[in-house]
């Protein structure tokens, strides 16, 4: 009785509780996800030049100093726009395939109870009849 | 309701059910020898299948093959992994029913009517009654250990105690029983269960104490086994974070980022509640212009601590907007003092600092002991506030500058124009509870680290006595201090649990003061027969040392307030009747040493710079005579000679340092008197006594109306009077007195004489003659000492020079019409 008691209890927890805990996990990883790649922060400051190493324009105008200036954060910026972008990239395809993963974790989540059992009998059954070979 | 009907109200009731059946002992072992198993087992499959073809393993695939060996083991791995995921998922479902009632605030709701602590022990109790359920549940075991009683006494208590059929559960103080209901209703509704603790020396609050660290230390187990919370996985560090922000290489130089400092991951600071101060700096650095706060308190860590909680704010992104993501840089005030040695260079210096953090645009710039660099700065002539000024008030910069509280009112807070940028920001001194709460975790590491075991009274006792017996800095820097030294020290003495007692041993060892924990059988005898130890120095004042003796017992044994001095007392009298021999006996019995004795005389403190002489001098800087001699010495007797004579500001500051054991010194500093025994002596009244003395009465059956003269002539206030644990009268001595004095005094002279090999014979002729000559009524025995000298060793000195007085003679003193010879036999 009370091993049955027990049993139904943990499966209320596996298909209620738990099971939300299951989708908060997926969302935590995902932001998880999401600020480990600062892609807030990259996308924020997108054309912002590389580690901010810009000259400052000179206040006498110049045009070889001024034009140089512009040249150096002109590449300093495009430095920083494709490093970020390489970034950026790589975060958000593994924030996808995260995505993608919710389904699988949850079908692998409801058949748990299944899996275990289906383990634990299979493995019970080679170890005491093994009757084929691999 | 009773137990049964109760605990199936709530759906945690599955879950103890559950746990009832899997212990979490048996759950860890299925979990690792499952591990195990299949980890040995696929090694094994693995080898096989690569080697079976192999020449010299021919028979072993024979072996295999002929008891299929090859599926009997894929068998034994999806038994033991399906083992393995069950007890992975059984551990997760018993976590789910914890509430964090400690780690994470009230995270709980309501119809679940009981935390998990305390159903385990309802559980436990569900077929006896809850006094047994504490006892055989694991959690109540855990208690008792803590509290250091052993499982022998439980069992003879808990056998001792009948069962109580259908008990009713109690009733919670809140939505949800907590445990400590559980113990709160067993201490006040079962008197055996509370005589049963207090025999032990436990009281309730000790009792919910030991229930607090306890349940601390499973939350914090099961806490920190999340790591998929938000929280902890904000800890790991981003990358490319600071792509979009500039580099500071000449700030890299003097500062270090703390972000990732081991305080801020320690679990030690999270229960020091800092949010009130965490939230004021937040206001401070939100604010569009000045976002700068001063951070002022005592020397010490607790600055620093409201920093790393700050950090660990940062870090799980539980902080407001204008903080978020930004890197916490420790800027070190004396990289820079000792590396700009001329003005013009700290000015460069500074000003390409702060124009770099602002370049930066994601840095707090925390300021180290600014003070110092703020002193330095005006030392070389340079206008620091000026110089900083245009930076602390841009929008574009937030600095934390770190003050401690004497620098702060000696150097900075006069200056407005400074202190304009900053909001200041006091930081509160943590009280004992709090104090307790650090040391929880930090106690529990050492016990990992030394294989020992705390009690929750030695870790109530750490909080106590850093405060009480270490004068100066933050508490809770000493008491962790402590801790760290304290376990070691009973690694090596080969104590394997410490309790209250093992504190104290070693308080006692570290700093010589008597702290009441054991008393040996040899320091009772003392303390039980101290007026006789006393009275073999201090001659014809019984009940002086009657009085001193007794509040000596008192503070031995604890009993005594331990917030005043170890004893206060006003010593009333003429000169030369033992007031000052008192105080010396008193250092040497108690404190071991006459040298324990510090003697300051009160004349010399008239003077209107009387203060300044005693506590120091806020101007010049200079320490004071009395605050440098505590600070030196905190245990010990301080006599305060011809008290009367002093100014009214120094008996004011008596007042306070009587009634509450310390005082401020110049810089604000605390200076903790409570380990001292204070004596102040005076011949006011003397006149009185000795106009008693000759009416034939005992001045100390007049003690009211002495005092009552020395009130009305204005030397003290009646006040101050009553502040001294007691005054006590000594009375002028009687010939019989100064006979036995002079008898101790001539003893001495002998047994130096004996070093010599020499001996000189003690006649009563010569005690009288001495007591005759050494003393008289206005100085008592005061001029003995001297005469015995002049006259007593002057001729001994001379019969040696003659060569008279050889090893082995006997030196013998005939008296002749007050006259005094000397003959050597």
């Amino acid at each position: 009785m009370k091993l049955l008691v027990t049993f139904f209890g943990y499966l209320g927890w596996h298909y209620g509780k738990a099971l939300m805990a299951v989708f908060s996990f997926w969302k935590n990883i995902l932001i998880f996800l999401f600020n480990f790649f600062s892609i807030k922060n990259l996308l924020g400051n997108f054309f912002t030049p590389w580690k901010r190493l810009a000259d400052s324009y000179p206040k006498r105008f110049n045009i070889k100093v001024y034009f140089f200036t512009f040249l150096v954060n002109t590449i300093m910026r495009i430095v920083g726009m494709i490093l970020r972008f390489i970034i950026i990239t790589i975060g958000l395809a593994c924030c996808a395939i995260f995505v993608i993963f919710l389904p699988f974790a949850l079908v692998i989540w409801l058949a748990l109870p299944l899996i275990i059992a289906v383990l634990i009998i299979s493995g019970l059954y080679f170890l005491i009849i093994p009757n084929y070979k691999i | 309701m009773n137990i049964n009907d109760f605990l199936k109200k709530s759906s945690i009731y599955n879950v103890l059910a559950t746990e009832s059946l899997i212990s979490e002992d048996f759950r860890n072992k299925l979990s690792k020898i499952s591990k195990i198993i299949i980890v040995v087992l696929v090694f094994a499959l693995l080898f096989f299948y690569f080697t079976k073809n192999s020449i010299r393993f021919i028979r072993l695939k024979e072996f295999v093959d002929s008891y299929s060996l090859v599926q009997r083991t894929v068998g034994l791995i999806l038994y033991n992994v399906g083992i393995y995921i069950y007890s992975l998922l059984a551990s997760f479902y018993l976590s789910s029913a914890y509430y964090f009632e400690k780690v994470v605030k009230n995270k709980y709701s309501k119809n679940e009517l009981y935390t998990f602590s305390a159903g385990r022990i309802l559980y436990a109790g569900r077929k006896t009654d809850i006094l047994h359920g504490f006892f055989d549940s694991k959690i109540g075991k855990l208690i008792f250990l803590r509290l250091g009683i052993t499982s022998k006494d439980i069992k003879v208590f808990y056998n001792s105690q009948k069962i109580i059929p259908k008990e009713e559960v109690p009733k919670s103080e809140d939505a949800v029983l907590k445990l400590k209901d559980i113990a709160k209703y067993l201490y006040s509704t079962k008197p055996d269960f509370a005589r049963f603790l207090n025999n032990k020396g436990i009281t309730d609050k000790e009792l919910l104490g030991a229930i607090d660290w306890v349940i601390y230390e499973i939350e914090t187990k099961e806490y920190n086994a999340e790591w998929w919370r938000p929280e902890a996985l904000a800890k790991t560090k981003s990358i490319a974070e600071d792509w979009s922000f500039g580099q500071t290489f000449l700030l890299d130089k003097y500062s270090r980022n703390i972000i990732n400092d081991q305080e801020v991951d320690s679990q030690a600071l999270s229960f020091s509640n800092r949010d009130a101060e965490i939230s004021q700096i937040e206001n401070a650095l939100s604010k569009s212009t000045d976002a700068n706060a001063m951070l002022i308190g005592e020397p010490g860590q607790e600055k620093m601590q409201v920093i790393w909680n700050m950090c660990r704010n940062i870090k799980s992104k539980n902080i407001s907007a204008a903080l978020q993501n930004k890197k916490p840089i420790l800027l070190i005030s004396n990289s820079i003092v000792s590396a700009c040695k001329d003005k013009d260079t700290l000015e460069n210096q500074v000003a390409k600092i702060f124009n770099e953090v602002i370049k930066a645009g994601n840095i707090i710039l925390i300021i180290d002991n600014f003070a110092e660099l703020y002193k330095h700065a005006e030392n070389l002539g340079s206008d620091f506030t000026n110089l900083i000024d245009p930076f602390l008030s841009s929008s574009s910069i937030q600095v934390i500058a770190l003050a401690n509280s004497s620098d702060f009112h000696q150097y900075m807070e006069s200056n407005k124009a400074l202190m304009n940028n900053f909001e200041t920001i006091i930081v509160k001194p943590l009280n004992t509870e709090e104090i307790v709460q650090i040391i929880y975790s930090s106690a529990l590491e050492s016990e990992r680290i030394y294989k020992i075991f705390f009690t929750y009274q030695a870790v109530q006792e750490l909080a106590d006595s850093a405060s009480y017996y270490f004068s100066g800095g933050v508490s809770s820097d000493k008491a962790i201090d402590l801790l760290n030294e304290i376990a070691p020290w009973s690694k090596r003495n080969g104590k394997k649990i410490i309790g209250k007692d093992e504190v104290l041993e070693y308080i006692e060892q570290k700093t010589n003061i008597p702290t009441g924990g054991k008393i040996s059988s040899k320091e009772k005898d003392k303390l039980l027969n101290l007026e006789n130890l006393i009275s073999k120095r201090v001659i014809g004042q019984k009940d002086a040392v009657l009085a001193v003796s007794n509040a000596l017992r008192r503070s031995r044994t604890g009993v005594r307030n331990p917030n005043k001095p170890i004893g206060s007392f006003l010593f009333l009298g003429p000169t030369g009747v033992g007031k000052t021999e008192t105080a010396k006996a008193l250092a040497y019995v108690f404190f071991g040493s006459e040298e324990n004795m510090m003697r300051l005389d009160m004349s010399e403190y008239q003077t209107d710079d009387a203060m300044e002489k005693l506590i120091g001098s806020f101007a010049s800087g200079k320490p004071g005579v009395f605050s440098s001699m505590l600070r030196e010495k905190q245990y010990g007797v301080v006599l305060l000679d011809e008290f009367e004579k002093t100014n009214k500001d120094v008996l004011n500051l008596f007042l306070q340092i009587l009634d509450e054991g310390f005082f401020s010194d110049m810089s604000g500093e605390k200076i903790n008197t409570r380990n001292i025994i204070f004596i102040a002596t005076s011949n006011a009244g003397a006149e009185k006594i000795f106009a008693m003395v000759e009416a034939g009465k005992n001045p100390k059956d007049a003690t009211e109306e002495i005092i009552d003269e020395i009130v009305s002539k204005g030397l003290f206030k009646p006040e101050l009077i009553n502040r001294f644990d007691s005054t006590i009268i000594f009375k002028p001595l009687e010939n019989t007195d100064l006979q036995q004095i002079a008898k101790i005094m001539l003893t001495k002279v002998s047994d130096r004489m004996t070093e010599k090999g020499l001996k000189l014979e003690i006649s009563d002729a010569l005690i009288d003659y001495v007591v005759k000559n050494g003393s008289n009524k206005a100085f008592g025995a005061r001029p003995m000492n001297r005469f015995i000298q002049d006259s007593i060793e002057g001729n001994v000195a001379n019969l040696i020079l003659k060569g008279e007085a050889t090893s082995g003679k006997v030196i013998k003193f005939s008296i002749d019409k007050n006259n005094l010879s000397a003959k050597v036999s």
